[in-house]
């Protein structure tokens, strides 16, 4: 048996952030709209408790600003829900799945397939509708270090979630 | 309630009532204990239990993943243990005997130990800690604690922890007994008038710090009663597959560090345990999350050379050679500092002046404190990464050391919030089975290529991390 134990040169190394992130369905930012607009609306019931339940019937202008504050609030999370969902991408290599979010605070998780645990596939209403689902990663290292990759097309989510249990298969076999 | 005098009705008629029940819950139990069966066949253990509703429940021996057995006090008297088989799957997967003579409990642990031999499950990866005890022969005894050590290993241990926990307690309590006794606390402590008191700056100073000593006496005795009931008689013992923890005074726990599932030793020591020379010693295993509240393997003091024996054991000393040192970013002081120095201090700045409590201004020296803190913390980071392993040290008093295998990593993430991304730093978050290590405001160009090394380290590796 030949040993070979070359010099490893760390910037040679395949570099994760380098990869190209593949976008999520276009039809996923439609999902976050409505998700936003729904809490918006839940937000919205502030300023209306204030205008029908608290006595501020001398003070309007308390209701006036309560909504001006709800309004700004509305149009800053519907606003960001584009850029949000910009940030959002996977990339599936040989051997790991990254999936990266967030807007303000950016995160790219990546998981080596020979440390997936178990997959799942999962259909929330709002996705159900848009035809989108989501696919989660499990590892052994608890609910911090799975990956969950939302709007996905139903089959394709189905078929990278084959994808990845061959990949974990294989690793499994080689070991 | 017991006392019940022959008084007016309504009064009697509750306390029969509550007698009524207690000699009901009593019947309940006699009859549960007689309804109360376990037998045993060739491969499973058949349970049949309940009065009204009637449970039968059946464990193949090759579900099992461990037996333990637990004494408290009543245990310990009556001679009887409490049997915990756990098995593999969901929540409610583990089964209690609560009283079962230690003879009958042990035949049954070792019934299930030869089954599981006999049928060759030893190489399936859920299948820990049951193997492990039929091998207990080989057991050598490493490590044993006696009472005067005992003491000293009590007096190193975090004594503000247990001060914090002793006035949360307090706060608690007193708001219990308010309502008993209808606010009558707070209406007496309300005519103190604190004006005509007059106390001057010297007496508050004074008053404070003779709080502060009491709170330091009390918090010190209540952690030194603790360690020594949690840790009476501790011994550690060695095998070939793992350590073996028993400790306690009334409840006496038997924990073991299963080397296959070890995933990150961690250990250090705080300012108290530095003058004394002691360790604090941890153990991390892989556990499920519904396992998390299992008890962990964790040795409260201990001396270098011990702490050596336990790191040596996973980590022999060739591996621990040529790390390549990183440090966190000195940005972290302006950061943590502005956070958690500047911002309250500020705030309390405010208070006191819009309150006129003049001496509300001195918790504005949480300001420097931090500042002083931060730098600390900056300067005792460390991260060191070879061909085979992680390892951190962090501490500004004591150190806290973290030392993982790299191929025991699950996963990696990096996060960056909106000022590290300008000054391209990152928070480095490494997930292992047996817990998470974050490694704060690394330059970015170290944290990818960590990350991208590590990952590198993960895929090729051919070991199993359990």
């Amino acid at each position: 048996m030949s040993f070979e134990n070359p010099q490893l040169d760390i910037h040679e190394l395949p570099a994760y952030q380098e990869s190209d992130y593949m976008p999520l369905e276009l039809a996923y930012k439609k999902v976050i709209h409505w998700i936003s607009a729904f809490f918006v609306l839940i937000l919205l019931s502030g300023p209306l408790l204030l205008y029908f339940v608290a006595d501020i019937k001398e003070e309007k202008w308390i209701f006036w600003v309560a909504f001006g504050l709800w309004f700004l609030i509305s149009a800053i999370i519907m606003g960001l829900v584009g850029p949000a969902f910009r940030q959002k991408g996977y990339a599936v290599r040989e051997r790991d799945i990254s999936y990266k979010t967030g807007l303000i605070n950016r995160i790219t998780t990546t998981v080596p397939f020979n440390r997936v645990q178990h997959c799942d596939i999962k259909q929330g209403v709002i996705s159900r509708y848009f035809g989108l689902s989501k696919l989660n990663i499990y590892t052994a290292g608890g609910a911090k270090s799975d990956l969950a990759i939302p709007g996905l097309s139903s089959e394709k989510a189905q078929k990278m979630m084959d994808f990845v249990l061959q990949k974990t298969l294989d690793f499994d076999e080689e070991e | 309630v017991f006392v019940l005098r022959g008084d007016t009705g309504r009064d009697a008629w509750w306390q029969i009532g509550i007698l009524a029940l207690g000699g009901l819950s009593m019947l309940g139990s006699i009859l549960a204990y007689f309804k109360y069966y376990f037998h045993v066949t060739e491969d499973e253990i058949i349970i049949s239990k309940g009065i009204l509703k009637k449970t039968n429940l059946t464990i193949p021996f090759d579900r099992v993943q461990s037996v333990d057995f637990e004494q408290t006090i009543i245990h310990q008297i009556l001679d009887v243990v409490k049997v915990k088989i756990d098995t593999a799957g969901s929540a409610n997967s583990e089964l209690d005997i609560d009283a079962l003579e230690l003879p009958i409990a042990e035949k049954l642990r070792s019934i299930i130990i030869s089954y599981q031999k006999a049928h060759k499950k030893i190489d399936v990866d859920d299948m820990g800690e049951v193997i492990e005890e039929a091998e207990e022969k080989e057991e050598v005894p490493i490590l044993q604690v006696d009472i005067p050590e005992l003491i000293k290993v009590g007096i190193s241990q975090n004594h503000l922890k247990t001060g914090g926990l002793i006035i949360a307690f307090g706060f608690a309590a007193f708001n219990e007994l308010e309502q008993i006794f209808e606010g009558f606390a707070s209406e007496q402590l309300e005519q103190i008038d604190v004006e005509q008191l007059a106390p001057d700056p010297w007496s508050i100073a004074l008053f404070a710090l003779g709080v502060a000593v009491f709170f330091l006496f009390l918090s010190f005795l209540i952690t030194l009663v603790l360690t020594v009931v949690r840790y009476y008689d501790m011994k550690v013992s060695r095998s070939d597959k793992g350590f073996k923890l028993v400790a306690g005074l009334f409840n006496r726990k038997e924990i073991s560090a299963v080397h296959r599932k070890v995933q990150i030793v961690k250990w250090g020591y705080n300012a108290l345990q530095k003058i004394l020379g002691l360790f604090r010693v941890n153990i991390l295993q892989a556990a499920s999350e519904l396992a998390i509240q299992k008890p962990r393997f964790a040795l409260p003091g201990v001396y270098e050379s011990q702490v050596n024996q336990f790191i040596g054991e996973y980590f022999p000393p060739a591996v621990l050679q040529q790390f390549k040192s990183f440090r966190v970013h000195p940005l972290i002081i302006y950061r943590y500092t502005l956070f958690y120095g500047f911002f309250p201090a500020v705030v309390f700045c405010l208070v006191a002046y819009l309150s006129g409590k003049t001496l509300l201004f001195t918790f504005a020296l949480i300001f420097p404190f931090m500042l002083i803190w931060t730098i600390y913390y900056q300067r005792n980071w460390r991260l060191e990464v070879n061909d085979d392993c992680i390892k951190t040290t962090s501490g500004v008093f004591g150190r806290q050391f973290h030392l993982l295998h790299l191929y025991k990593v699950q996963s990696i993430d990096l996060s960056q919030s909106w000022f590290q991304r300008r000054r391209s730093l990152a928070h480095l978050n490494i997930h292992t089975a047996g817990g998470s290590i974050t490694i704060p405001y690394l330059d970015i160009q170290s944290a990818q290529d960590i990350k991208n090394y590590m990952l590198y380290k993960v895929e090729k590796s051919r070991k199993a991390w359990m």
